[in-house]
């Protein structure tokens, strides 16, 4: 602000006193008077021109002292003249305040008029011409071109060189925000609105926790779980059937290994059941001849036995080698397939769309709550957490600046009086919601 | 198994094995058994046939490798058997590359010996014939006793000359 600065030490410099006789004019006169009497001393005992000469030093001596002990004296009058130095800028301050009381509350008229042609759907700026020359010009003409996604609430761009009134004359002063009136809000319309900011803060967020959702169940279209894609995914299944054969084809190895020892317990069956023929056909007895038959029975059978298991071991395994290599061809192919899908048009690709939503929201988001962190310092109280209202944020790179600006701080010209009115949320205009909530009957207390 | 009777040619039966492309068998009655042979220990100086000596039911046997007698490749990493032949308390053991198998007399047929194996010769004692197969059945004591000699005989023959 280029208000000019009242010099409020000036009228301290005013020569205001009661006394006709400084208090310190008299060790200067016992001063002066000492030292007449000295140099008059020294003047009649030094005779000639030494005389003159040592009364002049003693004269000269004394007339520094005087000025020593001058210099050194207290104002006495200063803290006397205080408190009518108080009264006048308190004057001052009362007609400057208002000066802008009656600025605000012409203002807030023009709003409420403007308010009310809104509503009977004229455009403010060609039915109201004081409109078209005051600070509310801009505003209805944002409101009139209505941007798309521009923010709720919206102030007035004023600028230092900006504030003057609609005859042209410069606004006496700011008006005095928490001198007279702490908080210009009505606490009714402040618990609304902070009501009102809570629902919004909600639902942004809930709306951020939707397409968190919505890109995350996107994301998981091309990932599997514990965050695999689905070639991993092929070759984990195809990598453990593979092991899980492999195992088995060493059980069959062993189990080869064992069917080797069986036929060697065959061959020696058979070489006993040789033994027992030959003894028999030698000896030609009954008896031996039946062991000899029985043992050859019995290497016979276990000949078969381990014939069976070598064969079935043989075609295990052979089959066991078959499955490894289709399964490792198998895998080659699914993943050529997964690769393939992921590149046609008709599977779904992770797209960065939710990213920027997400960014919009939380963009939206921390401006609500910018604009409750403002409410509460309106009402005296910040809301903790509440992010420095003058930080810039990333939502001013991603959408484009409207010609309106956001409310981030108890700014003077954002603090019209709101009253209870109803609240039309049919209307989408965003620009006029602040105009909205004003409540026409209302008026500002000095 | 029914008793075996003797047939004319006064066997109860034939073991048939094979050596090369050639069936070989050996009498019933000068078997006296059958075993593995994995267990072959070498000779000090052993050379030719002499494959080495194989322990049966208590004793040490001279083995004799056929396929080295008849010239015919060994076969490699196969279980080689060892036919022990008596002929009374003389023994000796004939290496033979696989599992011999059991004829009865009553499924062989002496046959002519003019009709076996030319280039067995001499060493053809008698030829049966199991089937279609030849069975050459040679005079196993005279090779033995061709490689190794007697030692009555060794220590006889100076004196004879």
């Amino acid at each position: 602000m280029t208000q000019p600065q009242r010099d409020r030490r000036a009228p301290e410099r005013s020569p205001v006193g009661s006394s006709p006789l400084p208090a310190f004019a008299l060790p200067l006169f016992a001063i002066a008077l000492g030292t007449a009497l000295a140099a008059g001393v020294v003047g009649h005992f030094l005779a000639g021109n030494a005389g003159l000469a040592g009364a002049a030093v003693v004269a000269l001596f004394g007339a520094v002292i005087a000025a020593v002990v001058g210099a050194r004296t207290p104002e006495p009058a200063r803290a006397e003249r205080e408190p009518d130095t108080h009264r006048t800028e308190l004057e001052h301050e009362r007609h400057a305040s208002a000066a802008a009381v009656r600025e605000v509350e012409k203002m807030r008229r023009q709003i409420e008029s403007a308010v009310s042609v809104i509503r009977s759907g004229k455009d403010p700026l060609t039915e109201i011409a004081e409109l078209r020359v005051g600070p509310l010009r801009e505003l209805l003409e944002a409101a009139k071109e209505g941007a798309p996604g521009a923010p709720v609430v919206s102030r007035l761009p004023l600028g230092e060189e900006e504030l003057i009134g609609a005859d042209g004359e410069a606004l006496p002063e700011p008006w005095p925000v928490g001198v007279d009136d702490p908080s210009p809000l009505d606490p009714r319309v402040r618990a609304e609105a902070r009501r009102g900011l809570d629902e919004l803060i909600d639902g942004l967020a809930g709306v951020g926790a939707a397409i968190r959702r919505h890109a995350a169940a996107q994301s998981g279209v091309g990932h599997t779980g514990a965050g695999r894609t689905p070639a991993q995914l092929v070759d984990a299944v195809v990598q453990t059937a593979a092991d899980g054969i492999e195992d088995l084809a060493a059980g069959l190895m062993r189990a080869n290994e064992l069917a080797g020892v069986a036929e060697r317990v065959t061959n020696k069956a058979t070489l006993l059941a040789l033994n027992a023929a030959l003894e028999a056909t030698r000896s030609g007895s009954e008896a031996f001849a039946s062991i000899a038959e029985e043992t050859r029975r019995l290497a016979e059978f276990a000949r078969e036995a381990t014939d069976t298991i070598s064969r079935l071991s043989s075609e295990i395994e052979y089959k066991v080698g078959e499955t490894i290599t289709a399964i490792h061809a198998t895998s080659e192919d699914a993943k050529s397939a997964v690769l393939s899908l992921a590149g046609s048009p008709g599977v779904p690709v992770p797209s960065p769309a939710p990213a920027v939503s997400i960014a919009q929201v939380e963009a939206l988001l921390e401006r609500a709550r910018n604009i409750r962190a403002t409410l509460g310092s309106l009402g005296g109280a910040a809301p903790s957490g509440a992010a420095p209202a003058e930080e810039p944020h990333e939502s001013s790179e991603t959408h484009p600046k409207p010609e309106v600006e956001v409310v981030e701080a108890a700014e003077p010209e954002a603090a019209f009086e709101h009253g209870p009115g109803p609240v039309d949320k049919g209307e989408a205009n965003p620009h006029v919601m602040l105009l909205e909530g004003l409540s026409p009957g209302s008026k500002l207390e000095d | 198994m029914r008793s075996e009777t003797l047939t004319d040619h006064g066997t109860r039966g034939a073991l048939v094995f094979l050596v090369g492309d050639v069936h070989l068998g050996a009498r019933v009655e000068e078997v006296a058994g059958l075993i593995e042979a994995d267990r072959l220990a070498p000779l000090p100086r052993q050379h030719g046939a002499l494959a080495g000596v194989v322990a049966f039911r208590g004793a040490m046997v001279p083995v004799l490798d056929l396929c080295v007698v008849l010239d015919y490749e060994p076969a490699a990493h196969v279980t080689r058997y060892a036919i022990v032949l008596a002929r009374g308390a003389e023994r000796f053991a004939l290496l033979v590359p696989a599992l011999p198998r059991l004829v009865p007399a009553r499924e062989l047929k002496e046959g002519d010996v003019s009709t076996g194996d030319p280039e067995l010769g001499s060493l053809v004692e008698t030829i049966y014939k199991a089937g279609d197969v030849n069975v050459h059945c040679l005079d196993y004591w005279s090779m033995f006793e061709a490689i190794m000699t007697p030692a009555g005989q060794r220590a006889a023959a100076p004196k004879s000359f």
